[in-house]
Order: structure tokens, then sequence, then C-alpha cells
């Protein structure tokens, strides 16, 4: 190798590895993975003899190296790009770059609880509710595996597990009066559309099915307020992915938007602690929105839908599931008029039964 | 350290190779050493002290040793290297095979049902192996008067604990570097070549064995009952080339970065998977080891020369085994190569040639890595039953999804080992060397395209999210 060859290797193979190292020292904390970031270890002369101290130094410079999110991003990019493939076993790819979230398909066959018994549970609530003039409803979101299979990969661990739990789900609620079947609602959009209605990219639907899902939602708690000519498109929306951020993936995704205009209604917000609150207020005597105080609790589904459900209820606040224990809702839930529970499928149990026992003792 | 950890590229491997670049002469081998005990406490702890203290109490028992040998003194020299050995034995045995000794023979064949748990629960310092190796061929060289004693304790230390080859080898002997510890050339050629075969190592580790990895898991790591003969294939497939592409990489990158800081480390790995026979396999993997073992047992215990041939080479590769760890899994690994070189010897195939003694060597080399990765030798059978059983239904969806696109194409590219001609120069590690124009295509695109490509799959491999956030 001559001087100026072996020079120039010198200089491109240490510029590589002090330029990031450098960097280091000015970055800011990596953020990516969305997990709390390692802590600089506890160092006391003990601690230099024991390995566990340097692997947490280890691990604290790894989380903040400044080209990180960059390496993490491109890895995934490269990985998804070239070959189709994850970088991490939580997210499976399907057919056509669709992503898929593997807890969809094992995190129901981890559940112990028996399905009858949850809504027995629910029913038994119900029923104390109703003494009281509150009306409980409940409802299960499908996630995209669900609505859209055609474009799952071809091998998924546990799947029959899963549509067997969701079968027995399913079957259990169809029978249960205060159950709203948004699951067949979506179904019956999906089939009637050639829009896929959640994100290739994301577990969430797009503007096209939380439209759908919220006209059906709408629908069963009160009949002829919906109106589907307020729907119009309003240009395109780039939306973040939680796919892609659980892959370290910078990427968004575009797709049309839609929102509601509903001349005749204006509606306030206000946020809260624990989620949001709307209200709509007609100007017309003739627009009708769903009346009364309802309470909807929620995971992200329902949650991320709040500006298209907003202008058809008088008095909405929706409780994000996480808060669900939050002091503030239990005064929420004592002067609803209605409640809906809303979770997705791989946590309906799980999270039907936080539901219930938080609104049990909301005094 | 891990050589491909982010403390260490980005910090302690610029940072190192800078300092012993910049300091005067007189002070390089002080920067090394230092930074050697930096490099092992990181990754052992307190352990660095056995390492120092048992290096220096070597040192001197060494020392006599040599003194006896020029004496003519056949006693002391003697004396002197028994009590060597035996503390480098002593402490390997200690620290790695005390725990193995007394739950599966003390426990198992005598009354004591439950050894204490000082005997059972000892840490094992990492490199210990390597380094005890080094230490009994340094104390036998000099003691038969091969080599002149290192200058002083700390040249003995550095040749120790030398960072590139402390903890993976290759197993370094005092007459290897014995010189250049007093004097070596640190030029700029030989920090690019360094920096090369470094990249080349770090990109078969990161890129090729890291990709293999979880594959090879999921078949080692599943109820051998449930899987088909093509599952046990992939899996052993995916493992054999994952040991390679791992440790001859670790080799790579120990010879790359002993090159930036001026030292010519020897050469680890031959394409031992393109051996026609065990005995050649032998002669290319893990040079170092079989160098170590043939000078240092099997020509002391006669070699060839004694009717007991056979029994030497038996001793030799079950020691091999138990050098690789204390489990049963490893001693019958030694067993099974032991055995297939008697056999080759008896029936005069040590030295054939051709594809198809190519191909049943790779065979019988694979169906060992069976038996050296199970977690057991219940498993060990049962996979290679498996195997056996000819039934090639399609693997498990678990395996299914660890094949994935970029794992296939892996193991498809990585085969290319088995292909490559057996002797000549297509030695990827020779082609880096050599000044053809194929030579500079290789370095060029070895730190062009492999040098980046590595580094993000490296920084980007401890990446875990959470699993359960709030969509």
């Amino acid at each position: 190798m001559s001087r100026r060859l072996a020079l120039l290797a010198v200089v491109w193979f240490f510029g590589l590895l002090v330029i990031p190292g450098l960097a280091t020292i000015w970055s800011t904390r990596s953020t990516i993975g969305n997990r709390a970031v390692q802590p600089f270890p506890e160092t006391s002369r003990s601690g230099v003899a024991d390995a566990s101290t340097f692997a947490g130094i280890d691990d604290w410079f790894e989380d903040r190296l400044s080209v990180r999110e960059l390496a993490i991003d491109t890895h995934a990019r490269l990985s998804l790009d070239v070959f189709g493939d994850s970088t991490i076993d939580a997210v499976l790819v399907g057919h056509d770059d669709w992503l898929y979230l593997q807890d969809t398909f094992t995190k129901a066959c981890r559940d112990t609880l028996a399905i009858q018994d949850v809504l027995d549970g629910l029913d038994t609530v119900a029923i104390d509710l109703e003494a009281e003039g509150i009306e409980l409803q409940w409802t299960v979101v499908p996630e995209k595996a669900w609505i859209h299979p055609e474009r799952l990969p071809g091998s998924i661990v546990d799947l029959d597990c899963a549509r067997e739990v969701n079968v027995a789900l399913r079957s259990a609620a169809a029978t249960d009066r205060h159950y709203i079947d948004l699951w067949g609602a979506s179904e019956r959009a999906a089939e009637g559309s050639i829009e896929p209605l959640y994100w290739r990219t994301d577990t969430h639907w797009n503007p096209h099915g939380r439209t759908a899902v919220v006209s059906s939602l709408v629908d069963a708690l009160s009949p002829d307020v919906w109106e589907p000519e307020t729907i119009v498109e309003h240009g395109r929306v780039d939306s973040p992915s939680d796919l892609y951020d659980l892959l370290g993936h910078s990427g968004t995704e575009v797709g049309v938007d839609f929102v509601v205009e509903r001349r005749d209604v204006e509606v306030r917000s206000r946020r809260l602690d624990f989620g949001i609150r709307l209200q709509a207020e007609t100007t017309s005597a003739s627009t009708r929105v769903v009346e009364g105080k309802t309470v909807l609790i929620s995971d992200s589904h329902l949650v991320n839908s709040s500006t298209i459900l907003a202008p058809w209820f008088r008095d909405l606040v929706i409780v994000r599931a996480a808060r669900i224990d939050d002091p503030a809702v239990a005064a929420q839930l004592g002067s609803a008029d209605r409640i809906v529970v809303s979770f997705s499928a791989r946590d309906a149990r799980d999270g039907l039964v936080r539901a219930g026992q938080a609104i049990s003792e909301r005094r | 350290m891990v050589f491909s950890s982010a403390t260490f590229l980005f910090v302690f491997l610029p940072l190192v190779v800078g300092l012993v670049h910049a300091v005067p002469d007189r002070l390089k081998n002080g920067t090394v050493l230092a930074a050697s005990l930096v490099f092992y406490t990181w990754g052992s702890g307190g352990f660095v002290l056995v390492l120092i203290v048992t290096s220096a109490i070597d040192h001197r028992i060494a020392d006599r040793a040599h003194r006896a040998w020029r004496r003519g003194d056949e006693g002391g020299r003697r004396r002197a290297l028994t009590a060597s050995v035996l503390l480098n034995l002593g402490v390997l045995a200690y620290y790695k095979y005390a725990g193995f000794l007394a739950v599966d023979l003390v426990a198992r064949f005598t009354p004591i049902a439950d050894p204490p748990a000082w005997l059972t629960d000892i840490a094992l310092p990492i490199g210990i192996s390597f380094f005890t190796f080094q230490r009994i061929s340094y104390a036998v060289d000099v003691a038969r008067g091969h080599e002149r004693p290192a200058d002083s304790v700390l040249d003995h230390l550095l040749y120790i604990a030398l960072f590139p080859q402390l903890i993976a080898g290759p197993i370094v002997r005092y007459g290897d570097i014995a010189e250049q510890l007093r004097r070596r050339s640190t030029e700029l050629g030989g920090v690019a070549d360094g920096a090369v075969r470094f990249t080349f190592g770090l990109s078969k580790k990161v890129l090729i064995a890291d990709t293999l990895a979880p594959l090879a898991d999921q078949v080692f790591g599943a109820d051998p009952g449930s899987l088909s003969s093509s599952a046990v294939l992939l899996g052993t497939l995916a493992y054999t080339l994952q040991l390679y592409f791992d440790f001859s990489g670790y080799s790579d990158m120990a010879i790359g970065l002993g090159q930036m800081i001026g030292f010519r480390l020897p050469e680890n790995f031959d394409r031992p998977y393109t051996s026609a026979s065990v005995t050649e396999f032998w002669r290319r993997w893990h040079i170092t080891l079989s160098r170590w073992f043939r000078d240092y047992l099997y020509i002391p215990l006669g070699g060839n020369r004694t009717r007991q041939t056979y029994r030497n080479l038996i001793i030799v590769f079950l020691l091999t085994g138990l050098w690789h760890g204390a489990a049963w899994t490893f001693v019958a690994w030694g067993a099974y190569h032991g055995s297939l070189l008697l056999l080759e010897r008896r029936l005069g195939w040590a030295e054939r040639d051709g594809a198809g003694n190519r191909a049943v060597t790779l065979t019988l080399v694979m169906i060992g890595w069976i038996i050296f990765r199970a977690p057991d030798l219940g498993a060990a059978g049962a996979l290679i039953g498996r195997l056996a059983a000819l039934d090639f239904g399609p693997p498990s969806d678990d395996i299914l999804v660890a094949l994935d696109t970029r794992t296939s194409m892996i193991l498809c590219l990585a085969s290319i080992v088995f292909l490559l001609p057996g002797r000549g120069p297509a030695n990827a590690t020779r082609v880096l060397t050599q000044a053809t124009r194929s030579g500079a295509f290789v370095r060029a695109a070895t730190l062009i395209v492999a040098l980046p490509l590595s580094l993000i799959v490296a920084s980007s491999q401890a990446f875990s999210p959470f699993l359960y956030f709030q969509f």
C-alpha cells in the first residue's frame, strides 16, 4: 500500500470511529426505543472490582452514542428495504411491506382469564349502573391482522391460538346486549372498500378506517345522528408510525385525511390529565348529537380518533385506558349518563376487567 | 470489553492506538500494558489482580527454571518448571473445573450429595484458558532454553495481557513476539493494514456470525423431538458458519489490532472447512491451539514415535475438548475428534484430497459441532438421531421466522467458504495483504463498504425497545 493510500485508509478508519465518539460528548441522550435510558452506574472503590460497573458504563455510553439513532434507523431501513426483514422480533413484515405487531398473535394466548368470566363480571357492573341510570356499553376493536389478513407473512407464531381466542370473545360478546360490534362493522367496511382501513406501518386505523369505525360507534349509541355527507377529504396527512418507531425507523406514512364538516356544530375541547373533554354545541335545533354525558374509556385506537368523534357528542370525556385509576376519572364516571369501554383485541380481557373494577369503585 | 461494543470501537480503540503512536518508544510498552489491564478490568473486574499476581509469581518461577537450565541443574529446572505448570493448571482447575468436578463427579459418584457453594459457584475469569496456556508455553520455552526470559516482570505481563489476544486468542507463544516486545515498528502502513484486517474481522462477526446466531439458537434451543431433519440440518449449518465467522472474525480483529500497535500475531485459521480429512481440519482450525497441544503435550507424551501414538492422540483430544469448557459435551466432542483422527491414521486417510473427501470431512465436522453446541449429551444424541431420521419435512414456524430473507442470503453467501479452493492463494486474509489489483479492491471494499455497515449494525445491536408502550 502506498503511503498516500495508507494515510487515506487510516484517516477514513479512525474518522469513522473518532468523530462519532467525540460527538457523543455533545449529543443529547437517545430517546429511541421508548425506554428508560441507562443511568451512569454508581461508582465506588469496590465498584472498580466489579465487572458489572463497566458493563453499566458500556450501556450508558451506548445509549448516548451520537450516531446511535442514525445507526438504528439506517439498520431498520436497510433491513426493510433490501431484505424485507424486521430488525426486532416484536415487528413482523408481511406482504407488500405491511408491518404487524407480534403481540397481536401472542398476547391473547398468554392471558389466563376466561372470556365468559370477564363478560359476566361486566354484566354485573352494568346492572348495578342501570339502577343508577347510567348505561354501560363495551366493545372490542380488531387489530389489522384480523381485518387485513391477506397481507400477513407466511408463518406466524401462535396465529391459531389468537384466532381461537378472538372467535370465542366475539361469539360470547354477540349474545351480550351491552356489546357494540365494531369488529363486525370493521369487517363490513373493509369488504365494501378497496382502501385498507389500517396504516401499512402502524397498528392503528388510517383516516378512512377511523371514519368507518367511528360512524358505527355513533350509530350504535344514537341512530340517525351520523351524517355521512359531512365527511370530506382534507388534503394528505403525514402520520408517524408506531411500528416504525418500534424498529427505530424514522419514517412516516402519508395518506388521505378526512375531517367532519358540520357547519352548525361548534366543538370546545379541554385537555385533562387523563384524557380530553369535548363538548359539541349545536346552533340549529335540527342538528342531532349523542345527548348526555358520555365517558369513553379506550386505548389508543379511539383516543386517536377524538377529532372525528368530537362533533357527534354533546359532552364526551375520553379517558386514556392507562390512566383509568386516576382519582379524577372516578368523578367523571360518577357524573356520566353513559360509559363506553373499548379495547383492542389483544388487550381486551385484561382491559375490560380493569375498566370494570374502576367503574365499580368509582365512589 | 468486547471488540464489537460501542465503548471499544468509538473510545478505547482510537484512544489507545493514538496514545501508542503519540508516546515516545520507551513508553510504548507501558502504554500498551496499562491499556491491556484496563481492557481486562473492564470485562473481569477484580480478576485483573489474579492475572497480575499469578503472572508475577510465574515470571519468578520461570526465571528460576531458566537459570537452572543455564547452570545445567536439571533437577532444579524440572522442579521450577513443575511448579510453574502446577501453579497455572491449579488456577485454571480451580476457576474453570472445580464446579464441574464437584457437581458432575463428586456429587454423582461419592456420598457427598451437596458440594459446598464455594466449590460450585465460582466465577470464571474471562480468557483464563488462553492466558494459562500462554504462561505454560512461556515457562516451558524458557526452561528449555528455547527463549530468553522476558526482560522484566512487566514485559512478561505485557506478553500475557496484550489486549488484542488476551481473552480469545490467538494463543501467542513468547517466541512469536519476544523480539517485538523489545523493538517493533509502528509505521503508517502497518496501521492501515491493521485497520483493514480489523474491519474484515468485525464484519465477519457482526454482519455474518451475529445474523446466523438466532437461527442456530432457535434450533439448538428447541425440543429435539419436535424438529425435522431439515430443521436440524439448517441449525447445524447455521452454527457451523456462525462459529467459524465469529471465531475467525475475532482472530482477524486481534491480528489487526496487533498490527495497529506494532505487533504481528500468528494466524489462527486457514480455510478449515475446505479440509479433506479431520487431520487436515486440525491443521487449519484454531491453529495456535493445535500447535500448542502438539508441542506441549503430544510430543512430550511421545508423539508419533511411540507405540502409544493412539493413546497420545486420545489424551490430547480429550483435553482439547475439556479446554473448550467444563461440560461432558466438550469431552465427548474431543473424544469424537480424537477417534476420527485415530481412524484416519489407521486407514491411512489423513493425507487424502478431493471433493468427495472434503464433503465427508465437512459432514463429520458438522456432526461434531452438534455435540459441541447441544445443551447436554442427551440432546446431542437426540439431534443427531433426528438428522439421521432423514425426515425432510418443513421446519417449524419458529425456525421459519428465524430464517428470514437476510439470514437465508447470509447462509448461502457464507457457505462459499465450503467451496473455496483447498490450497493456494485464495484465502481472503491473504488477498487482503497482497499488493495486487484484487488485493487493493478487497481492501477498499472492506473499508468503504464493510466498515460503515459493520458500525451501523454494531451500534444498533443493543436496541431493545419496550413492547408494552402506550401506542
